[in-house]
């Protein structure tokens, strides 16, 4: 199984989970000393302004409520998970209803766009070149985001 | 920086006449949210077009666009048309742009005589894996030569 060393951590190709957390403050979540943790909060953060302040971005970029809540759950489960991975370098609305995570290290680029309600693509990004390309889905038994393919 | 020049053909006005390879562009990038204490790279999505999602909603279909900042102010290329909010701002020019086999064709809006787009980044190819995959690549390279010009609060 291949792994890419990216920034503090470790971005898997194997399984990138999520959970459902309903609501629940991101605070309330924080069990780990991570030192990315408050990282990943504020970005938490963001994505409930964007979701409760609907209308600071076009109509074309808005983020859909069913992404955000599926990039909010996935960030959450980096939270709750001792071996989560590092928070990005930058969350984007990336169009049409869609949000982009991306993480940069070196050469590497990874991003992953979550583009409706328990889906999203996973793209890996060396020198520039596409080395990895695939879909996310939500596993209805185990609620985390898993790869296909 | 040395003034950009627009080429001169007779008869046209400045925003319907070619981009030249030494004009400078601008491109517009939602805010959004950025690790503090990194260094701020502009996303890669910044150079993607948005996507086609139905008749209604054909995402950047005709190309992203951008601004040739010969005809324009980083003040005015930074502001949201529909919100009026402030976006950050990225710079680069016609010639790098060319340079990924990338074309810039101006297409002027009564609001905006600076707007043009790079018709080959398109919704429509977007939904061709193969091509879609050079445009993720073009869009790389496009966000690595690209120079931050103005950062909204």
């Amino acid at each position: 199984m291949s792994a890419v060393q990216l920034e503090e951590g470790i971005i898997r190709d194997d399984t990138i989970r999520s959970v459902s957390v309903g609501g629940t403050p991101a605070d309330a979540l924080v069990s780990s000393v991570r030192p990315d943790v408050k990282h990943w909060q504020h970005a938490i953060d963001e994505m409930l302004r964007w979701k409760s302040c609907p209308g600071q971005f076009g109509v074309d970029d808005q983020p859909e409520e069913a992404v955000l809540d599926t990039a909010i759950d996935y960030a959450v489960d980096q939270i709750e998970d001792a071996q989560g991975y590092p928070a990005p370098s930058s969350i984007i609305p990336s169009g049409s209803g869609r949000i982009a995570m991306e993480w940069n290290d070196g050469s590497f680029t990874v991003i992953i766009e979550f583009v409706a309600l328990g889906r999203a693509i996973y793209t890996r990004f060396n020198h520039g070149k596409v080395e990895e390309r695939r879909e996310l889905n939500r596993n209805p038994k185990s609620r985390k985001l898993e790869m296909r393919g | 920086m040395a003034a950009a020049t627009i080429i001169d053909v007779e008869g046209q006005p400045d925003h319907a006449k070619p981009v030249g390879d030494d004009e400078r562009l601008y491109r517009r990038i939602l805010p959004g949210w950025y690790q503090p204490g990194k260094t701020k790279k502009i996303p890669q999505k910044a150079f993607m077009p948005r996507v086609w999602k139905s008749e209604e909603r054909r995402g950047d279909f005709d190309g992203i666009s951008i601004d040739r900042a010969a005809l324009t102010t980083i003040d005015a290329a930074s502001t949201m048309p529909n919100s009026g909010k402030k976006a950050h701002l990225c710079e680069f020019g016609a010639k790098d742009v060319r340079r990924l086999n990338l074309t810039v064709q101006p297409k002027p809006l009564p609001s905006n005589p600076a707007h043009s787009v790079i018709p080959e980044l398109n919704s429509l190819d977007h939904r061709d894996a193969a091509k879609e995959r050079i445009m993720e690549e073009q869009a790389i390279a496009l966000r690595d030569i690209a120079i931050l010009v103005y950062e909204a609060q």
